[in-house]
């Protein structure tokens, strides 16, 4: 291998050169960081959700009079819901499943450096477990005594998931320990475990798709309305979803926003994660297209302006393959050069990354993979004009200059 | 040493054909020191061509010591070459992106030599064309004549047998040719064989035998030191 007269020959054309390191660096760093997402975007694909989703129903109603008594009105629809047919039980809540969005931290000390664990809190009745059809795993299960009612005071006991057990505790023992649902403030005591149920998109997108805690809590008004989440004899979700609806038509003061499947949420929060991973790769596709071509216009260029040399080499003896190798090694190196400083501008953000959103994207195998692939574009996209850089006949030299 | 038998090269295109050389027989020995010349377009270039295995041919046997090169593949003629043959030509054939040790080391590495023995190899005949201090430097640093001793350098240091010289004093002043010139005298009186293409009479006569190509067709010139002073009385 020639390399110290590559570098050398290289470093009469730096500015060329330069600019095919920085392509293939920031060809590499898209890719790479597009595929990394990509991949924990889909690392957390088509996890089981817990819950019959099939057969519970989600009603969203608005209610636009701020003078109406909401606590009431919800009462009465719940009242109206229940007597459906095929309404096994139903649960006001504030957040739905699949699309619990609002993530808090929860802590297990008062100091101010105490460690912060996400999840989900749902403010729901003592049906709940019942309309997601959870199982109770430990302690117990809240009662209607339990549910708060008062906007203004305080719950004093909490329920959590067996996965938030797990993240909180690392041997699950959770029950009857306590739990900050604020920072310093807002003690809780853990009274019940529950077998797992997804929350939501910005959780599930973390690995986190089971934390979740349930507070006994039906303090609603104006501004801070439920979702009804309705419980479904199987089947017959999708045949009563009219009925549901017309029970609302005949209300003063609110309006009908969504009702809809939960199974229709979920299949929600998967697509719009497909098209965003899709749309990454797509990106990192066009790149590499791009730069593919762009290596191998440079070695095109080359190959034109070094007719001549080439001759020569073939002249003194140079076999056809030694020519390939010649530009093969060349750009090789330029790649090599790229890679190296994609990768360092990868590991960059993919650190800044995990500080900022607590996750780690990082995949060293992928990235090795990626520098591979770019390599093997690169070996073709040098090949092509390569085969037009051997076809150099060596007689060029006895020609004029 | 290098013989060529019945040669004949024909360039085709669609509508013509050129018959650059002609049933070409020529034996050049071994020490010898020829000059070739004839007009432009007499098919120099392409006896060059074929003597230093650029082009391939069509017709009879070319000997070049004692291997007939005809039917060989780009490989073996690569390797031919590279062993064989040295060239020097008109317009030098530097690499210019490198400096002149690495130009010299190229044919070195195509036949695969160790970096010991490439660099001994370098730096002697550096040393020959008297050039030994410039090793870093790039050809463009250098004037013409000192190029052509740095193309010199590099067609000798693989000590092949032949030297093919195409015009080798043609871009140069009289003074840089002369030295050029005496240059290859001492490169054949140490055993390479020679064979020179040329205008330049007077360079022609300094060689040892004359072969003029005309038309495609190669004959030997008598000359002797005896008709050059009656023609210049």
């Amino acid at each position: 291998m020639e390399i110290k007269s590559i570098l050398l020959s290289l470093k009469q054309n730096k500015f060329m050169a330069s600019i095919m390191v920085l392509q293939i660096a920031f060809t590499m760093a898209v890719l790479s960081l597009s595929v990394l997402l990509a991949a924990a975007t889909l690392k957390e694909w088509n996890l089981p959700s817990g819950i019959p989703h099939d057969d519970i129903i989600r009603v969203t109603p608005r209610f636009y009079d701020p003078n109406m008594n909401v606590a009431a009105a919800v009462q009465h629809d719940l009242q109206r819901l229940q007597a459906i047919d095929g309404v096994q039980a139903v649960s006001p809540t504030d957040q739905v499943p699949f699309a619990a969005e609002v993530v808090r931290d929860v802590y297990l000390s008062v100091e101010e450096e105490a460690q912060s664990y996400k999840t989900n809190i749902f403010s729901a009745d003592e049906k709940l477990l019942k309309v997601l059809d959870l199982t109770l795993i430990a302690g117990r299960a809240f009662t209607f005594s339990d549910v708060i009612a008062d906007p203004d005071a305080k719950n004093s006991e909490v329920m959590i998931s067996q996965s938030m057990a797990k993240a909180l505790f690392d041997n699950g023992n959770a029950l009857d320990k306590t739990v900050w649902l604020n920072k310093g403030s807002d003690p809780v005591k853990i009274v019940g475990i529950y077998s797992d149920f997804m929350n939501g998109e910005t959780l599930n997108y973390f690995g986190k798709s089971y934390q979740t805690m349930i507070l006994p809590r039906s303090s609603w008004q104006f501004a801070a309305e439920p979702h009804y989440l309705l419980r479904m004899t199987p089947g017959l979700a999708v045949q009563k979803l009219e009925d549901i609806a017309t029970v609302f038509y005949q209300e003063q003061g609110r309006y009908l926003a969504v009702y809809e499947r939960l199974s229709r949420i979920q299949k929600r929060m998967y697509d719009g994660r497909g098209s965003r991973a899709l749309t990454f790769l797509v990106i990192s596709l066009v790149l590499v297209l791009i730069t593919s071509f762009g290596i191998a216009g440079f070695t095109s260029f080359q190959v034109n302006q070094r007719r001549k040399q080439i001759g020569i080499r073939r002249a003194l003896g140079g076999r056809k393959s030694d020519i390939m190798a010649y530009f093969l090694t060349e750009n090789s190196i330029i790649t090599f050069a790229g890679l190296l400083l994609g990768t360092v501008v990868t590991l960059f953000f993919s650190f800044e990354l995990s500080t900022m959103e607590q996750q780690n994207i990082l995949d060293l195998v992928l990235l090795m993979v990626i520098a591979l692939l770019l390599w093997f574009i690169n070996v073709v996209a040098v090949w092509l004009p390569g085969r037009r850089a051997v076809k150099v006949p060596p007689a060029i030299v006895t020609r004029g200059s | 040493m290098l013989k060529m038998e019945n040669v004949s090269k024909i360039y085709r295109t669609e509508l013509i054909e050129t018959h650059a050389l002609r049933k070409v027989d020529l034996h050049i020995k071994a020490g010898e020191f020829v000059a070739i010349t004839g007009p432009s377009g007499s098919g120099k270039t392409t006896f060059l061509n074929l003597a230093g295995l650029l082009e391939t041919f069509e017709e009879g046997d070319y000997y070049l010591d004692g291997e007939n090169v005809r039917g060989m593949n780009d490989n073996q003629l690569s390797d031919l070459r590279n062993e064989k043959i040295g060239f020097i030509f008109q317009s030098f054939n530097l690499l210019a992106d490198l400096p002149l040790y690495q130009n010299i080391e190229v044919p070195l590495r195509y036949r695969g030599l160790s970096q010991a023995d490439r660099k001994q190899r370098v730096e002697q005949a550096l040393e020959t064309v008297g050039l030994a201090s410039r090793a870093k430097h790039l050809p463009t640093q250098l004037s013409g004549g000192q190029q052509q001793r740095v193309a010199i350098a590099r067609a000798i240091a693989g000590e092949p047998k032949f030297l093919l010289a195409d015009e080798p004093t043609g871009n140069l002043d009289s003074l840089m040719a002369q030295q050029v010139m005496e240059l290859l005298e001492k490169i054949n009186q140490s055993g390479t064989t020679i064979i020179m293409v040329t205008h330049d009479d007077k360079l022609a006569r300094r060689a040892h035998r004359n072969i003029q190509i005309f038309d495609g067709q190669v004959s030997d010139l008598e000359y002797s030191v005896a008709d050059d002073i009656v023609k210049r009385a």
